[in-house]
């Protein structure tokens, strides 16, 4: 049992925590009131932070009572560091603002780029993976560092498309960041399965090649099936990624954040719940198989 | 090239010209021998997928 870190004045009404491994939720605006209602269940909650950026005087401060009912994560997708362009500032200074006013456990974004030449992609893309594109990352995850005030733990992504252009595998690129970054690694294990199976390689055998040693975080989600694996969030977990996580559980010195991401198609939130306790029981025989092998 | 790739995902009238190989001279500016290679044999299904996905993602199909 440890005190959270970094929650300042707020640390004393954050509910204290078993700090081996945690389980929870994505937060949204769907589950909310379902949310708190198993609150009991929910080690720690995760935010898009991204929906929070130009909230009013009173969401922030129902984003701020959350903050302080369990540890929290904010994620980000809009900010695009992985890329060779420079990270607009004014999008770190703003996120800046929310990250001290909220004091949540971690912050996090993804490894990808969401803009270029004045293009806005909408989404999450893959850019060329490339020394340029590492050294690119590392440098617009200094500079959020800097502006923000703490490393973020930066997330592997789904792709459809192989990004052309690209000298290094997907494992390559995501080590090259993270060891050099010094960010800390929030692995999505259905981005792994989708792009595993999109592209013809062993998920399992890719996480021996993954920086598990700088594994913060886990996120669980499902998808479906459009002749490749589409990441939607839409549907439950698949076997494979509870499978994935036993092994990330053995692997993994650290102690894990394991959050179940769901953006509709909600199912009761018992069954999320349950979801969740699912993962506590393959993490749980990760970590027997890690002390007895 | 992320400029390029950019506005292939987003841009039908630029991805379909691309794919039917007419774009100018002007458009292709900037890319390395490497880039215009790696594009030529750029994977079609899953550029077309990756369109129709931000397409729908767009429309309020949330897909990520």
């Amino acid at each position: 049992m440890v005190a959270v870190e970094g929650a300042g004045a707020a640390a004393a009404e954050v509910a204290v925590v078993d700090r081996a491994d945690r389980f929870g939720l994505g937060w949204r605006p769907a589950l909310a009131v379902d949310l708190y209602r198993c609150l009991d269940r929910i080690d720690v909650l995760e935010f898009i932070v991204d929906d929070w950026l130009d909230a009013g005087a009173q969401e922030r401060a129902s984003l701020r009572s959350w903050c302080r009912k369990r540890p929290t994560h904010l994620h980000g997708v809009g900010l695009g560091l992985a890329s060779t362009v420079p990270v607009d500032p004014a999008r770190l200074e703003k996120l800046a603002r929310l990250v001290a006013a909220m004091e949540p456990e971690q912050w996090s974004e993804h490894l990808s780029f969401v803009r270029a030449g004045g293009h806005e992609i909408g989404h999450l893309a893959a850019p060329p993976r490339s020394p340029a594109s590492v050294a690119g990352a590392c440098a617009n995850i200094e500079r959020a560092t800097t502006i923000i005030g703490r490393t973020p733990l930066m997330e592997n992504i789904a792709t459809l498309i192989d990004p052309p252009g690209s000298t290094l595998d997907e494992c390559a690129w995501i080590t090259a960041i993270i060891r050099s970054s010094g960010a800390g690694f929030l692995i999505d294990l259905h981005n792994l399965h989708a792009n595993a199976v999109n592209f013809g390689y062993d998920a399992r055998a890719a996480l021996d090649a993954l920086p598990l040693e700088h594994a913060v975080a886990v996120h669980l989600s499902g998808g479906r099936w459009i002749g490749r694996v589409l990441d939607d969030h839409l549907h439950d977990p698949p076997d494979a990624v509870y499978d994935l996580l036993g092994a990330v559980a053995e692997r993994c010195p650290g102690p894990l954040d394991v959050i179940i991401e769901r953006d509709g198609n909600y199912p009761a939130i018992e069954v999320l719940c349950d979801q969740f306790d699912r993962a506590r029981a393959c993490v749980a025989a990760g970590r027997q198989r890690r002390e007895k092998p | 090239m992320e400029a390029f790739l950019a506005r292939l995902y987003i841009d039908q009238g630029f991805r379909e010209r691309f794919l039917a190989g007419t774009l100018t001279a002007t458009e292709w500016r900037g890319l390395s021998d490497h880039e215009l290679a790696a594009l030529d044999q750029i994977d079609r299904v899953g550029l077309q997928m990756m369109s129709d996905s931000l397409r729908a993602k767009k429309a309020g199909h949330p897909d990520h």
